[in-house]
């Protein structure tokens, strides 16, 4: 198994924790999740600007601000409540 | 009905997280290791979120399994960015729009709509985080 499969499979299993505390109902974990999303915000924030992007145009050239563009991007997401 | 098509957008954005790790892990091992983390700190509320919208007038199982269907997409994500071609020339490109749409576009004003302090003191601490964690990986290496 490649390294990025298994950290996916971690990432993954993350999805199903989440998904546990609100079956469970267990409302501390949920308002401790809550600020998981606030800072997964500003990390995530910083790691798209300040790596990927630059690692992105030099990878894709031309075509990488139009692949990055808002025109893609919200077809792939909904409102992450 | 409201919550397949959450469902369904969900499964692209999921989808395209693996697709983020596999090729940040492509381009050096400890830009991938930075993915993973800010990838992982979403998928909770992510979780919490698909299952909430699923759980609606609905039986508990449907919220388990749709949370369980993110997850696979992702691990997809991976394995197609390994295969194809394009996503491994592009899929850096793709996957950086959607982490910087999602997180400006949803997580922020998620965040913003909370009352009190700690939800941006939370959101700071993220970004310093990564600047610790970058200072750390770039010194070593």
């Amino acid at each position: 198994m490649s390294k990025a499969l298994l950290y996916a499979l971690v990432a993954a299993a993350g999805n199903v924790l989440g998904a546990l505390a609100v079956t469970r109902r267990a409302a501390l974990q949920l308002k401790v999740i809550e600020h998981f999303l606030a800072f997964g915000a500003g990390f995530m924030l910083s790691v798209a600007i300040i790596e990927l992007l630059p690692e992105a145009f030099s990878r894709s050239g031309r075509v990488a601000p139009l692949l990055s563009s808002r025109a893609i991007s919200p077809f792939t997401s909904r409102s992450i409540r | 009905m409201a919550g397949t098509s959450a469902l369904i957008g969900l499964l692209l954005h999921t989808f395209f997280d693996g697709v983020a790790i596999a090729s940040a892990f492509l381009v050096r091992p400890e830009l991938g290791l930075m993915v993973f983390i800010a990838i992982f700190l979403h998928k909770l509320p992510e979780g919490v979120t698909i299952s909430s919208i699923m759980m609606a007038g609905a039986e508990r199982e449907r919220g388990g399994r749709a949370a369980a269907l993110l997850g696979l997409a992702t691990l997809a994500g991976v394995i197609m960015t390994d295969h194809v071609g394009f996503l491994v020339q592009h899929g850096l490109a793709i996957s950086a729009g959607v982490a910087i749409y999602v997180a400006a576009s949803n997580l922020v004003p998620e965040l913003q709509g909370k009352h009190g302090w700690t939800m941006p003191a939370a959101f700071f601490a993220g970004a310093l985080v990564f600047f610790g964690t970058k200072t750390l990986v770039d010194g070593l290496s």
